[in-house]
């Protein structure tokens, strides 16, 4: 009895989904599947057995997205949706391929083969990796200054942001901002125009908030803000949203564990665009508001913010994390959340 | 009143938690389901379909780690959940009633502790180690409290031995009596169970946090371990707060595990309602609010029983 097989029709694959620059559209696609099929999304690499790329390849990501691979434990598969169409069909064809014990088979022989050659028995070092530095912390403690690169392969963060950051404790010292494979003349896909009585501009901010929630450590109430915002993305009447948006807006808006976890954190200054200003729990409290006009009949709610707005986030990124802890710095990036498909091709102005 | 099972009642504890935990696992997935629009029923098969998919996972190895600590800290929760169960009565029957069964449970709970911090510093990742710090800083914040709420329940029965307490409560239940100890309890067993509002050890944001390196197996057993550890914290609040066996009609050991049920459920439920809880907050919290309230506990029992 082939039991290996047997277990790998029932399990329940796990699929890491990572987002390069221009695969909103295809990102959407992907968790509406993932969610509607009672699929989880994976925390990391170790924990899946689907590597889902969404969006247009880039040789820059591409380079990330093989370490990634690398790391995934096998039986494994990979699969990239480049459009939203494709999503159905290519899950369709990873989870075929997971389930081909033979070629999993031989995809572990593989590995293991690569990893004896690789391995370098005389090493002084553990593992053959060099040990970390040190320096001096905040508090003139001397620890270790671990290296930290987040993303571009990281669950809920913005696509193709790269955060290299050194670490001391769980503190953040340096920060560095780049962007990974985004270039001129990329379309928005929250910026595209809204024909739909303020539904997208809705959906963006439910997209936000279910990213900041997942950050927030509260995925309940993320995946059915992920529901909604499928809801309001399909083209049509809508029955029923409206009360079920209402109830969840009620149920998140009423949570002052939330709003005390936020407060303080990312403060934006008044010379920065509006959707920005204030503390994480201010920009919460704007998503929210944004939520409310369109859940309600009348006027459709404010656009999201333009590149300007994504390209000033990007440029106050690095002062607003440094000196906080890696908790507090996800929650930053999630509460700024910058559409880092508006902003083009990014360099930082030297010097920041 | 309370008496000694025995010896194969030694097996029966881990299959009881298992069971329960598995109840725990299943309630969370159906919650999921529901948040997710689909129907809860399928969160039924959920965990069992989960520990499918983890069983034929490979394990991994990542050069530069500690595997003694590594392997070995996932797999003590498991057996620290079960080696704390030993004293919880089951009915009026325990495997052990040590005359120190409360600093027993205590004592295999912050076994916990070394595991999590084992698994966070072997991995050799800025994931696990970050992870591993929480844990410690989210223990240093409960632990008092926790410890102080324990006291309160022994200083009311007047001894450390888990059948004193439950006798001790024939007229009136402890979670009546001293309801500030019996929040704390609740939240410390959130705490230190590393579930829900205090799940941040093994948080998304650090992509799995002391778990971030782990599969197959290796997080198979952390993963079921923790939800048999959940089970065990709520079966100890049974004889601890809710009066242990003693209810109308049904035997005792019915009543034990429906009131034991009837928690784990409350803290499933209180998992999913609420976001996660920022640990350099709650330090504070933990300090200056629930210290002093655990201690005003603490003093208004020991009037209590002066005065009875």
């Amino acid at each position: 009895m082939d039991l290996t097989g047997w277990l790998l029709r029932r399990a329940v694959p796990r699929p890491f989904v990572v987002t390069t620059v221009g695969g909103t559209g295809a990102r959407l696609a992907v968790e509406r599947i993932v969610r509607e099929r009672g699929w989880r999304r994976a925390l990391s690499p170790a924990d899946a057995d689907l590597l889902v790329v969404c969006g247009p390849a880039n040789a820059d990501a591409d380079e990330a997205l093989d370490r990634v691979w690398a790391q995934l434990p096998g039986p494994r598969a990979r699969a990239r949706v480049g459009a939203p169409e494709q999503a159905r069909h290519a899950l369709d064809t990873a989870r075929a391929d997971l389930l081909d014990v033979a070629a999993q088979r031989r995809d572990a022989d593989a590995r293991d083969r690569s990893a004896r050659a690789a391995a370098d028995p005389d090493e002084d070092m553990p593992g053959g990796l060099p040990m970390a530095g040190r320096g001096e912390d905040r508090d003139g403690l001397t620890l270790d200054r671990l290296h930290l690169s987040l993303g571009p392969a990281l669950p809920d963060w913005p696509a193709g942001l790269s955060l290299r950051t050194v670490i001391q404790g769980d503190v953040v010292q340096e920060a560095h901002v780049s962007l990974v494979g985004a270039r001129d003349g990329a379309a928005s896909f929250w910026g595209a125009p809204d024909g739909d009585r303020g539904g997208r501009s809705t959906a963006a901010a439910l997209d936000s908030a279910q990213r900041l929630l997942s950050v927030a450590g509260w995925p309940a109430a993320a995946l059915s803000a992920r529901r909604l915002r499928d809801a309001l993305l399909e083209p049509g009447p809508r029955p029923g949203t409206g009360a079920e948006l209402r109830r969840w807006r009620h149920m998140v808006g009423r949570s002052r564990l939330l709003r005390w976890s936020l407060r303080g954190l990312g403060r934006v200054g008044d010379g920065a665009p509006e959707e920005l200003r204030g503390d994480a729990a201010d920009r919460w409290a704007r998503w929210l508001g944004r939520i409310g006009t369109a859940s309600d009949p009348g006027p459709p709610g404010a656009a999201p913010g333009g590149p300007d707005v994504a390209r000033t986030a990007l440029d106050l990124l690095p002062d607003l994390v440094v000196g906080q802890e890696l908790a507090s710095a996800r929650l930053v990036v999630a509460s700024l959340d910058p559409d880092t498909e508006a902003v083009g091709a990014y360099a930082p102005e030297p010097g920041t | 009143m309370s008496g000694v099972a025995p010896p194969w009642a030694v097996l029966l504890v881990p299959a009881l938690l298992i069971v329960l935990g598995y109840g725990a696992a299943a309630g969370t997935a159906a919650l999921r389901a529901r948040a997710a629009g689909a129907a809860p029923v399928s969160g039924l098969t959920a965990p069992a379909r989960e520990s499918a998919r983890l069983l034929v996972q490979r394990r991994r190895t990542i050069p530069g780690t500690d595997t003694l600590l590594w392997r070995l800290g996932g797999a003590l929760v498991p057996v620290a959940a079960v080696l704390a169960a030993l004293v919880i009565p089951l009915g009026s029957t325990a495997v052990s009633d040590p005359s120190v069964g409360v600093v027993w449970f205590n004592a295999m709970e912050v076994v916990v502790w070394a595991a999590l911090w084992m698994l966070g510093w072997g991995a050799n990742s800025v994931w696990g180690l970050v992870g591993g710090y929480r844990f410690l800083i989210q223990g240093l914040s409960y632990e008092l409290p926790h410890m102080f709420a324990l006291t309160a329940a022994a200083l009311g029965a007047g001894s450390l031995r888990v059948g004193d307490v439950v006798a001790a409560q024939e007229q009136v239940w402890f979670a009546v009596l001293m309801p500030a100890a019996f929040v704390v309890y609740l939240v410390s067993a959130l705490a230190m169970a590393f579930w829900g509002p205090f799940g941040t050890p093994v948080g998304r944001d650090l992509a799995g946090g002391v778990a971030a390196e782990l599969s197959g197996v290796d997080l198979l057993v952390l993963r079921a371990g923790r939800y048999v550890f959940l089970a065990a914290v709520a079966a100890m609040a049974v004889p601890l707060f809710l009066g242990g066996g003693a209810g109308p009609l049904l035997p005792g050991w019915v009543w034990t595990l429906v009131k034991t049920a009837g928690v784990l459920a409350l803290l499933v439920w209180l998992g999913h309602r609420l976001p996660a809880v920022r640990m350099d907050r709650f330090t504070e919290v933990g300090w200056v609010v629930l210290v002093p309230v655990t201690l005003l506990q603490v003093l208004a029992v020991a009037v209590y029983v002066l005065v009875r």
